[in-house]
């Protein structure tokens, strides 16, 4: 029998729902807090905010998941639970910025962060992201950190499939386009 | 998009994962607590105001009904002023109902953070 942290998914979540385990419900937690934070980082742009999104989404999950009925789902159905709750909480203190648009013939060559240091690297892409448009910068973070397919952040966001792939698209150019903006002004003195 | 783009793209992002604080799971277990306790008496000290409501107005709304209806000729407003009534006393009942269920959805906690802020 393996240790919490090597179980399933749906091992964990038996033992949860069956046993009321807290310990396996932390070893849930653990192994999707980060991700859900990046998730809610998406919409929210400030690291406090999200923090406190992902937590009110886990006392959700805590009392939900009992009634959850496909608990292979479940992952989708936390990040579902997450960006519900940050969308609610951004409405709810009325954030609103203007977001960088890219023009159209954005270039898409973002080698140059490949010269910086890895910390330099990760600020850049930090900043970056937290100038993109919310529902840009989520789908991004869903299709490439969180690896999701299509029809999973359809189920995780609510968005259509075009607008996913337009997201997806537009995400792209503008994050390449802030980039270049950043990279182009503060290269040299990192070189 | 070629499939190195895509790649490049997948590393970059990676990079952006952002990591919750160490007293993170400390925090949730406490506002799972938190969330677990009070919720009966919060809602029970609610909810005890609508049947009350209900019973006060039901009889106020009766015992005018009566009287008036025993006065000799009955006011020829009275259908209206009772109809008027009925309305009046539905949108008090809503408001009431409302503003009940809200309050005992509402965690007090968060509601005592933005009062200090």
């Amino acid at each position: 029998m393996g240790t919490s942290s090597t179980k399933s998914e749906i091992a964990l979540i038996r033992q949860f729902v069956q046993r009321k385990d807290e310990q396996a419900f932390v070893t849930l937690v653990n192994r999707y807090k980060d991700l859900a934070l990046s998730v809610a980082i998406s919409v929210l742009k400030d690291k406090t905010w999200a923090e406190d999104a992902v937590q009110e989404s886990f006392v959700k999950v805590y009392h939900s998941l009992p009634s959850l009925r496909r608990k292979a789902h479940f992952k989708t159905w936390l990040y579902r639970i997450v960006i519900n709750t940050s969308y609610n909480e951004r409405k709810r203190r009325r954030i609103t910025v203007e977001y960088a648009e890219a023009s159209q013939n954005a270039v898409t060559d973002i080698t140059q962060l490949n010269t910086l240091r890895e910390e330099d690297q990760k600020r850049y892409i930090k900043l970056a992201l937290e100038q993109l448009k919310p529902d840009e910068a989520l789908v991004l973070r869903l299709f490439y950190l969180l690896e999701l397919r299509i029809k999973e952040i359809e189920s995780s966001t609510g968005f259509s499939k075009a607008k996913i792939k337009v997201d997806l698209h537009r995400g792209r150019q503008n994050l390449s386009q802030i980039l270049r903006t950043l990279l182009g002004s503060e290269i040299e003195d990192l070189l | 998009m070629t499939d190195k783009e895509q790649q490049h793209l997948k590393d970059l992002l990676k990079k952006s994962k952002v990591t919750t604080s160490e007293d993170f799971t400390d925090r949730l277990l406490v506002a799972i607590r938190q969330s677990e306790a009070p919720v009966e008496h919060r809602v029970s000290h609610k909810w005890w105001l609508i049947p009350l409501f209900l019973i006060a107005g039901g009889l106020i709304h009766f015992l005018a009904f009566r009287i008036l209806n025993s006065t000799s000729p009955p006011p020829d407003w009275l259908p209206q002023g009772a109809l008027a009534a009925k309305v009046i006393f539905s949108l008090i009942l809503l408001l009431l109902l409302n503003a009940s269920i809200r309050l005992s959805t509402q965690d007090w906690l968060s509601i005592s953070v933005e009062q200090q802020e």
